[in-house]
């Protein structure tokens, strides 16, 4: 019973997030499926954290709300239908 | 807070007003929501302070198409015609006037739609509310990490940093945060 209890609370916990336990995140390694299943403070910030990362490669330190906005959406939508790819992945393919 | 806009401000004024505009032309009878001005007797853009035919009491709400509600005092009718025609008119004027000081705020605020990180000052990211600071930390976060050529994160460092740098902010309160992010990280 002990055991049983314990390997919910494990599956569960790696399952949820990148929690303060899981403490290394490699932005490169998630997936569409970890992101979508992210609660939405988490998926905020690996959308925000992208966005800053992506600017940076364009040389970039605006923040355009709204681009981000739409590109957003056109990823989920994109990871919805392509959950084991990588995020990275689904951003090059889906946003503009 | 209202972290400084890139681009042309009167663009944005302009865009703010075409989409204040949008909704404040259409006539009553075709709007679902209730309270939308129009301002057919006056015949004056907007027509938000004019006499539009009011219910009893004496507030309008005006809804933007951004899906704000702002409450609007506007007089009633029989209050103004007390007065003759030519004072009506002048009454009439710096109403519209302020109204319209009062409604283009909100909307230009919200129509900042980009926003240079590397002018956003210690005072304001201090300043902001929660969830919009946690935002900007998430997007700090990512443009340094690829200044850095790192592609993993860890959370707890994460917060570390944030503190560090919330504390360090609160002593430098006109330094912008990427600059003193740059100085820390050495990126110049």
């Amino acid at each position: 019973m002990r055991y049983s209890v314990l390997m919910v609370a494990a599956v569960l916990s790696a399952i949820a997030l990148p929690s303060a336990a899981q403490i290394n995140v490699d932005m490169n390694k998630v997936t569409c499926g970890d992101w979508l299943g992210y609660p939405p403070e988490s998926q905020n910030f690996v959308r925000f954290w992208m966005s800053g990362y992506y600017n940076a490669a364009q040389n970039s330190n605006v923040l355009d709300y709204d681009r981000l906005q739409r590109n957003s959406a056109k990823v989920m939508a994109y990871c919805k239908k392509h959950k084991s790819q990588t995020l990275p992945t689904a951003i090059k393919n889906a946003a503009s | 807070m209202s972290p400084p806009a890139t681009g042309n401000s009167r663009d944005v004024i302009d865009r703010g007003y075409r989409m204040l505009s949008g909704q404040l032309y259409r006539p009553r009878t075709s709007g679902v929501e209730k309270g939308i001005v129009s301002d057919n007797h006056t015949g004056s853009p907007g027509g938000v302070a004019g006499h539009a035919e009011q219910p009893e009491d004496h507030w309008t709400t005006v809804q933007f198409s951004i899906g704000l509600w702002f409450p609007i005092i506007t007089p009633k009718c029989e209050t103004v015609s007390r007065h003759g025609p030519g004072e009506d008119d002048h009454m009439r004027l710096p109403l519209i006037g302020l109204t319209f000081a009062i409604l283009l705020l909100p909307v230009t605020a919200s129509a900042q739609i980009t926003i240079n990180m590397a002018n956003i000052t210690c005072g304001q990211y201090l300043a902001m509310p929660p969830a919009q600071s946690r935002d900007f930390s998430s997007w700090m976060s990512g443009w340094f990490s690829y200044q850095l050529n790192k592609t993993s994160i860890d959370l707890l460092t994460h917060e570390k940093n944030i503190a560090n740098v919330k504390a360090w902010c609160q002593y430098h309160p006109q330094e912008t945060v990427m600059s003193g992010l740059k100085n820390a990280t050495g990126q110049q």
